[in-house]
């Protein structure tokens, strides 16, 4: 049974195997090449890793399309379970992409047996049964999910569980809980794949890629829309230090629309990208001027991680202070101002006119930081005449 | 009078918060009151260190009575709370203590220290407490010192002591009793900081070095123990004074700069040996130049004065001999001679009458709230056999801080409460009393979801929470909520406890907290009342829903173990009253026990947490009151703030009549803004399990990505209020819900709704004819039963077939009308018992009483006494085994008759084998009968039914003194929620 598209086009790549070797392929037919790699999986050895064959694939180009590597479908205490080969593949950024089974075989799950079927001292009766179509549905849903809880159970749990059927040691709050992060009568078989598919593997395919990946790969990666191979092309176009005005160019569109883990790698590729530091203020100030108020927010909370910023940047986003409808945003340009110690007449004159917010807390923030400035005699005016209404009005100052 | 008595008078509570800035120079009024005395003994020791429990035992051994109380939930601070859990290079226990607590160990885990010394105490007989502030000292009338008052989740109370030993880290009682001490400098200080896992870190100004290596003991499954480096931190901070808040603030700028990915877990607060010591006895020609003379008793006593020890840092003593004072093993060698010191002056020392004592306080204040807090005192006063009373007269306490939004408690509702309160730009504290925040999803190991809607702030938290890399889930969650507290403007003190309220005109202005540095006042524009249990209202005097007479329908309570590192646990084991220190000190000490005999694999576990998983707590009586109704009907509201998913898994049984006739499923459940006021009150808004709901509804209301969500809105709310000067019952309700659909905590729709409440008289007597197929539309009819009680009558009379009259009589039953009792006297004459129900804790999510306990007990409603003989012969087909819902249901139908006929009978099954004898009135007892497993569930099967019993036949006259025996075991019984209920039920006749 083969598993959705891309696992089609990964699997006729596989498919093509060649005489074991070094590199398996020849001229114009996909390329898999073997390492041998030292993976750790909790079920198998929590501890100790062991080592397995992974295939990087390339295409018929020589173009890095991904990983595979074959496993068990479920480690069987008993001896009675089913067990097939399943033929699990990553992306070149380390991604669990999906999985496939050989011909004929299918995965296996435990269903009670019959009613009329007498149980046993220790408990229900099971059968093993094929997964369904709405299985193997679930199942595609459970391996994409990478903060699934799975990630913090014990193969031990799962055992010691599933012998005692339907009853929880601790709590049945458990199998409620991880009812949706397995298929009923397969929690192992779900366990065991998850820890394959988001498990070591991962890093490991991203560290076989950081060692030939190039331009074109790493472009490519930027354009796509998936998070995690954003992050990879964004830290290894820094880490090898390759920067043009089209990379940039998407890096400011990452940073308009893309996720939020995302933003701080990209802000740093841009500081990095840019000519000088009054590009990259410019760059970013064009970009917080057109960003909606959430966005903002993000941008700033990435900024106040990093160490330096360009004046021009911060100058630039002064500009847009008084269009600052959110409190939140004032205030985390404002941190951002104090943490980098940094004032300028413009500046001052810009937060000054916050002092006649309508939001009083606004008002105030602007208040508390001029306060600790050096201010002209006007600003200084201004916020001593915010001070005497405010305290007239009861309000909290210090 | 002696001399420093006289000074004390006038400076004591300034120097106790240190120099503060301008606003704790304002003070509270508090008027004159009564505190209960809880203990009279020889000595008091104030501290839970392993050196204060040393102490205490010398002091005990030497004769004295002793009592101590420790502010954390444990003993052994010292050792566990700094992870200083090895002995040193060349270090070797020389105490009994110390060899009690190491045996033939150089490391040891905090679970061992913390038995070794609960044992140690309980063994020779010294009375402690955890979770207990030092607020005030008491003075007979001659002005000498006679003992302190303290705070604790029972409100405060009095102890009468000859001396004190003041074994804690800043000598607060002393400073409390107007002893001089040097000035704390107005510098950078030194700090220590540990932190478990992660990586070391590099940032400049920080010593690093690599400690020993301690394991993780898993409890679950296979998992093998996890190895982790403990790296010590030497940070310099500055330090503007020796307020609170700046200890409080030093505190998070320590974590800031210590926390590393890869942490797990962290000293709970900072270690300083204090640079500013005591002006003590000892003579100044003993004092050499560099420094004063090696230990001498007297450097521990504060100079011109009687009565006081300080067993720490603060001793004057050389900072060397300081360091060895504030080290455990060290310690505990200082603490013995201290505690014999105190003990032979309790012998010759003179101190007046309890009615002679006042607590030592400054008049004064210039503002007027009105001070509320629990003085009730504790449920056992070991030694004393009347109330007894001090006099505190009018004073006054210094206002700590002030602030737009303070918000009581840092758990599941708090956190995010002060976060959204800060983002919203309101000046904005979280007092928190652990060391951490978010509750029970950290501190409580429930680091998963079960339901809950998962939406609006939630979702933002899991991100925010994945985003800060591989720790482990509750190191993470703990740290994003701190950070974006701290980001978002906002304050945090840990290790505080809110202890009283301050209200004006029905306004709640501020809190009253105990910190480690003693009492004072947080004025704020509105009080968020997140612990979960109503404290601030409940010390103003607000009616809240507690446990009482009418029932002792409980939801369970967990207490889990810990290991750095560890994930999800939830368990559910015993009941606790959250507002019972007596209470919260038992399950401590037991589930220490309990972890030591757990299942082999899960035998003494690296620690036992701090955080009690309790589920039911008392609530406030908001302007409204979600039902069970409420939620099966789905009601609408015009105010809604969340939008609750779960079922009704109660971890115990129900009380509400619905569930006597048709348990309901899972819902949603809206939430109104109402819900988070109390009735009458403005100033304060309540999240998490302390709003307004039934008992029965609130397992719909109190999954964890809810709260989140509704403490998310009462901390917008609150920030609002304080941003347009208003309160916040006048803030404009529909902004705030604008700002909930931004935030995707409810949708458009919702914000639009009006209230669906009163259900049309159609839909009722649609329902009215519903019942009678199948009790559907039973959650209509109990919105407004008596106006179509008249229809559910006629619909009995002139129903056709025995099965839908029984519905009907049944219903009407509940409803206390004895209409249909014929049937149900018919329907139970020749009943047999069906399968009933024990209680079991974990997973209730479905019927807790069986169809025939349901028809007992509606037979008992109709107040029926034809039915009496029926009930009779029920009780008489009960046998020992029978479940504990058929118990429950004879008895509650007998009470509600309370027939003298009923009498024998119960009593005849209270005699059964093994059916009384289950209080818990001495601990040792409790430790001795608790069987390990933290799902256990036959302690409470047993006392609840034996409780339940003895109630019903108190209630319908005793016989022979059966009932009113067991009552009052159990009133005096450690476990809080049965000793209240007994009490109550016992009143009933007074």
């Amino acid at each position: 049974m083969l598993r959705g598209i891309t696992v089609l086009v990964l699997a006729l790549l596989a498919a093509q195997l060649l005489p074991a070797g070094d590199v398996e392929g020849s001229q114009g037919r996909a390329v898999r090449i073997p390492h041998k790699v030292q993976l750790r999986h909790p079920g198998i050895n929590k501890n100790l890793p062991l080592e397995y064959t992974l295939y990087e694939l390339l295409s018929p180009e020589g173009v890095a399309t991904g990983y595979t590597l074959t496993v068990d479908s479920v480690l069987c205490e008993s001896g009675d379970c089913q067990v097939c080969k399943v033929e699990m593949f990553w992306d070149v950024a380390g991604g669990f992409v999906d999985y496939s089974l050989a011909k004929g075989a299918f995965l296996e799950k435990a269903s009670p047996l019959a009613k009329d079927v007498p149980q046993t001292e220790a408990g229900t009766l099971y059968k093993g049964v094929p997964f369904t179509g709405n299985d193997y549905q679930k199942l595609d849903a459970i391996l994409s999910n990478k903060k699934s809880i799975l990630r913090e159970q014990q193969w031990g749990d799962l055992a010691v569980r599933r012998k005692r059927a339907d009853v929880d040691a601790v709590t049945t709050a458990t199998p409620a809980a991880l009812s949706r992060a397995v298929v009923k009568g397969a929690a192992l078989t779900c366990f065991h794949l998850w820890h394959w598919a988001q498990g070591d593997v991962g890093n490991t395919a991203r560290e076989l890629t950081h060692r030939r990946c190039d331009k074109n790969l790493l472009q490519g990666l930027l354009g796509s829309e998936k998070p995690h191979q954003i992050l990879f092309a964004l830290e290894h176009l820094s880490c090898h230090k390759i920067y043009d005005s089209a990379l940039a160019k998407r890096t400011r569109a990452i940073l308009q629309h893309g996720d939020n883990e995302v933003m701080g790698p990209a802000l740093i590729y841009l500081a990095n990208n840019a000519e000088d530091d009054g590009q990259f203020g410019a760059e970013l100030a064009a970009l917080y001027i057109d960003a909606s108020p959430a966005r903002r927010i993000q941008l700033v909370g990435v900024l106040g991680a990093m160490r330096e910023l360009p004046a021009s940047l911060l100058e630039a986003m002064g500009k847009v202070l008084v269009r600052m409808d959110r409190y939140y945003e004032v205030h985390l340009f404002l941190s951002l101002l104090e943490k980098h110690e940094y004032a300028s007449g413009s500046l001052l004159r810009e937060v000054s006119q916050l002092l006649d917010n309508g939001n009083f807390f606004i008002a105030r923030r602007a208040y508390w930081y001029l306060k600790k400035q050096s201010l002209d005699n006007r600003t200084a005016h201004l916020i001593e005449k915010f001070r005497r209404e405010s305290e007239a009005e009861g309000r909290i100052l210090e | 009078m002696t001399g420093w008595t006289k000074l004390a008078l006038g400076v004591m509570l300034i120097l106790v918060v240190g120099r503060a800035d301008a606003a704790a120079m304002d003070r509270v009024v508090e008027r004159a009151r009564q505190i209960p005395v809880a203990y009279d003994v020889d000595v008091v020791v104030v501290g839970g260190s392993t050196r204060a429990v040393a102490a205490a035992l010398a002091a005990k051994q030497a004769g004295a009575s002793v009592f101590l109380m420790a502010r954390r939930t444990y003993l052994g601070g010292d050792m566990c709370a700094h992870y200083r859990l090895w002995l040193e290079d060349g270090e070797e226990p020389t105490t009994d203590l110390a060899k009690a607590i190491f045996g033939d160990s150089e490391i040891v885990t905090p679970l061992m220290v913390k038995r070794a010394l609960d044992d140690a105490l309980i063994a020779s007989e010294v009375d402690f407490l955890y979770g207990c502030y030092p607020t005030d000292v008491l003075r007979d009338e001659d002005g000498r010192l006679a003992g302190i008052v303290m705070a604790n989740r029972s409100g405060r109370q009095a102890v009468r002591a000859k001396v004190i030993v003041d074994a804690t880290d800043r000598a607060t009682v002393a400073r409390i009793a107007g002893a001089q001490f040097a000035k704390y400098p107005r510098s950078k200080q030194e700090f220590t900081r540990r932190v478990i896992g992660g990586e070391q870190g590099e940032e400049g100004g920080q010593s690093v070095r690599q400690a020993l290596t301690i394991k993780s003991d898993a409890r679950r499954g296979r998992k093998p123990p996890t190895t982790n480096e403990v790296h010590e931190y030497s940070l310099e901070i500055d330090m503007p004074d020796a307020s609170w808040a700046s200890f409080a603030r030093a505190e998070q700028a320590a974590r800031d700069r210590t926390w590393r990915t890869g942490q797990v877990d962290g000293s709970e607060s900072l270690w300083q040996v204090p640079p500013d010591r005591v002006s003590s006895r000892v003579a100044k020609k003993e004092n050499s130049p560099s420094g004063p003379a090696p230990f001498n008793i007297d450097s521990t006593r504060p100079a011109d004065g009687d009565g006081v020890y300080i067993l720490g840092g603060c001793a004057e003593v050389s900072r060397e001999v300081a360091a060895e004072i504030m080290a455990p093993v060290k310690g505990m060698e200082y603490g013995m001679l201290v505690g014999r010191a105190a003990a032979r002056e309790a012998t010759a020392a003179v101190i007046g009458a309890v009615s002679e004592l006042a607590v030592a306080c400054e008049r004064g204040g210039k503002y007027a709230g009105v001070v509320g807090e629990m003085l009730n005192g504790l449920r056992s006063k070991p030694g004393l056999t009347n109330p007894q009373f001090v006099q505190s007269p009018e004073r006054s306490i210094p206002v700590l801080g002030r602030y737009d939004v303070v918000v009581v408690g840092g758990g599941t509702g708090g956190a995010p409460a002060g976060i959204a309160s800060a983002r919203a730009g309101a000046k904005t504290l979280v007092v928190e009393y652990l060391d951490g925040l978010g509750g029970v999803g950290t501190f409580g190991r429930i680091s998963q979801y079960y339901h809950g809607n998962r939406v609006g702030f939630t979702p933002e938290i899991d991100a925010g929470v994945n985003s800060l890399g591989a720790t482990s889930p509750i190191e993470r969650k703990m740290e994003w909520f701190r950070r974006e507290v701290l980001k978002a403007g906002g304050e945090i003190w840990f290790h505080t406890l809110a202890c009283g309220s301050v209200l004006k005109d029905n306004r709640f202005v501020g809190v009253v907290v105990a910190t480690p540095l003693g009492r004072g006042v947080v004025l704020a524009n509105t009080v968020i009342d997140a612990t979960g249990n109503a404290v601030i209202p409940a010390c103003a005097g607000v009616p809240c829903q507690e446990i009482g007479g009418d029932h002792i329908a409980v939801q369970g309570t967990g207490l889990p173990t810990f290991a750095p590192g560890v994930g999800y646990l939830n368990g559910d084991w015993t009941f606790n009253d959250d507002s019972d220190v007596l209470d919260m000190w038992r399950i401590f000490v037991v589930g220490k026990h309990k972890a030591a005999r757990d299942k082999p694999s899960y035998q003494n576990p690296f620690d036992l947490g701090q955080l009690i998983n309790t589920r039911a707590r008392r609530r406030i009586i908001g302007d409204i009151v979600i039902t069970p109704m409420d939620v099966i009907n789905e009601r609408t509201y015009p105010d809604t703030i969340t939008v609750s998913k779960s079922n009704f898994d109660n971890h115990g049984f129900s009380s509400h009549d619905l569930f006597m006739i048709m348990p309901p499923r899972s819902r949603l459940c809206n939430l109104p803004y109402r819900a988070l006021m109390p009735k009458g009150y403005d100033g304060l808004l309540a999240t998490g399990l302390g709003i307004s709901a039934h008992g029965d509804a609130m397992p719909v209301l109190r999954m964890q990505p809810d709260v989140q969500n509704h403490g998310y809105a009462a901390g917008y709310a609150a920030a609002m209020a304080a941003r347009d000067a208003k309160t916040v019952r006048s803030i404009d309700v529909k902004e705030l819900q604008r700002h909930l659909v931004e935030k995707g905590i409810i949708s458009k729709e919702t914000m639009n709704a009006k209230d669906s409440y009163p259900i049309p008289k159609p839909e009722l007597d649609a329902a009215v004819k519903s019942i009678g197929v199948d009790y559907s539309g039973i959650e209509k009819v109990l919105t407004d039963p008596q106006l179509v009680l008249v229809l559910l009558q006629e619909a009995w009379k002139k129903a056709d077939s025995p099965e839908v009259k029984l519905r009907y009589a049944h219903v009407l039953g509940m409803l206390g009308d004895a209409t249909g009792s014929e049937t149900l006297i018919e329907e139970l004459k020749d009943a047999e018992w069906d399968k009933g129900w024990n209680f079991r804790g974990m997973g209730q999510y479905g019927p807790t009483t069986s169809p025939i306990d349901n028809l007992v007990i509606a037979l008992g409603r109709t107040w029926d006494r034809d039915g009496v003989d029926v009930l009779i012969r029920m009780a008489r087909k009960l046998d020992v085994k029978s479940e504990f819902s058929h118990f429950r249901s004879v008895s509650m139908a007998m009470e509600s008759i309370s027939d003298p006929r009923s009498a024998e009978p119960l009593a005849r099954l209270l005699k059964m084998e093994g059916v009384t004898g289950h209080a818990f009135t001495e601990i040792r007892d409790e430790i001795a009968r608790t069987p390990g497993g933290f799902s256990d569930t036959s302690t409470r099967n047993n006392s609840l039914r034996e409780l339940i019993l003895a109630r019903a036949l108190y209630r319908c006259g005793d016989h022979e003194g059966l009932g009113e025996m067991i009552l009052r075991q159990y009133a005096k019984d450690l476990r809080g929620h049965y000793a209240s209920h007994a009490k109550a039920v016992l009143q009933e006749s007074d």
